[in-house]
């Protein structure tokens, strides 16, 4: 055989048995399965989104934690949940290291009011009492630590810190909190769902008109919720879940 | 010793207020005094929001299944103004809801003597009048009214 054609023959060799293999591999392999589709993995930088409505029967077994706008929630929206944890004047410091808490007739401090129970998720609301006057560093070691109690006493609990919203732009221009200071207590709320890994809810959204204020349909004082508004939360809480 | 020495002073002014009813006694209170009174100007300064019955008991601690009727209505935050009717099954029973009010006024002077100092007054002219086995329980802006409102 000629120089020439051997190369050219072994080539032609090696192309069919290739392709022979090829072809076998191919009837052989089976036709490659898309995963599953799953759901984007919680990015705690980002609020909660909206979903589907779970009820009012999804807080029967929450914790609900805050101060006297989480009072009012409790008191007059007929929400039954399974722990209420709220007292008039209630802040960080307060919440976290004090026995804040009548439970059953005692008075009882976060660690203590949160023993031994199985709540599954734990809603959280704190900072419109202080953000006038607390130091910015010393509100967030207290809401960590407040997030680090509930960690500790429900460990597979979820835990949903909400935004605070506004007052009315007549509260917010005297003195005491200011829409100013909400929105800065708001900024370390989000750093700590993201250094916390727990998850925001954005109920502020829902609170906040075209000029950042709380608009006066809401509440007659400038501060607390009247029955629509407290409605209102009930349903962005119901729609911002996470189903894990 | 606080908590029983408001109660005590509750008891005194329900049987005061009995003593200078005259001489027809004054009917029990019905659920319906509440409307009535909420409803009635200058009592109030604020749109009170109604309370469920559960929620209610819960709060002050008084014994839903003695409660035959009531309610209540309180502020959603902005004031210390509240109005409770509650109807028990026995007179001893409204005994115990007197206190249970006692013990409220008491705790709520101390939650709000910082976040609302301005509202601790009307906690001091708080009512609390029991009628055989019906208790009412008033923290009013303008007691004025309550007290026209007991001796009608």
């Amino acid at each position: 055989m000629s120089a020439h054609i051997l190369p050219l023959v072994l080539s032609v060799a090696l192309c069919v048995g290739v392709g022979s293999q090829t072809a076998v591999s191919l009837s052989q392999t089976p036709s490659p399965t898309l995963p599953d589709v799953v759901d984007a993995p919680i990015r705690y930088e980002l609020p909660v989104p909206e979903s589907e409505s779970v009820g009012r029967e999804w807080f029967e077994d929450a914790v609900i934690l805050g101060d006297s706008r989480t009072e009012g929630l409790l008191l007059y929206s007929g929400l039954k949940v399974g722990l209420g944890l709220s007292k008039v004047g209630l802040n960080v410091s307060t919440a976290l290291n004090k026995a804040s808490y009548t439970v059953n007739g005692k008075t009882l401090t976060l660690a203590q009011a949160l023993e031994g129970g199985e709540w599954t998720k734990v809603y959280i609301m704190l900072g419109v009492n202080e953000c006038a006057w607390m130091n910015k560093d010393k509100f967030y070691t207290n809401y960590c630590g407040i997030v680090d109690v509930v960690r500790e006493k429900l460990p597979d609990a979820q835990i949903y810190i909400q935004t605070l919203p506004p007052v009315s732009a007549a509260r917010s221009a005297g003195s005491g909190p200011n829409n100013s200071y909400v929105r800065t207590f708001n900024e370390l709320i989000t750093k700590l769902c993201i250094e916390k890994e727990v998850y925001r809810v954005d109920v502020a959204e829902v609170f906040t008109d075209e000029s950042g204020n709380l608009p006066g349909k809401y509440s007659s004082d400038g501060l607390h919720f009247n029955k629509n508004a407290l409605n209102l939360w009930i349903e962005y809480l119901e729609t911002h879940t996470v189903q894990e | 010793m606080k908590k029983t020495l408001t109660a005590l002073l509750g008891l005194t002014l329900c049987l005061s207020l009995a003593a200078c009813g005259g001489k027809e006694e004054a009917k029990d209170f019905t659920a319906a005094d509440a409307d009535t009174l909420l409803g009635t100007q200058g009592v109030f300064t604020e749109a009170l929001t109604e309370i469920d019955k559960e929620t209610a008991c819960a709060l002050y601690g008084i014994d839903e299944a003695t409660v035959t009727d009531c309610k209540i209505y309180g502020s959603t935050g902005a004031t210390a103004e509240e109005l409770a009717v509650f109807v028990l099954d026995s007179a001893e029973h409204a005994d115990e809801a007197v206190t249970a009010f006692g013990y409220r006024i008491e705790d709520r002077k101390e939650g709000l003597k910082d976040y609302l100092p301005d509202e601790v007054g009307k906690l001091d002219q708080a009512v609390v009048e029991k009628r055989g086995s019906s208790v009412l329980f008033v923290v009013p802006a303008d007691a004025k009214g309550v007290t026209d409102f007991l001796g009608g």
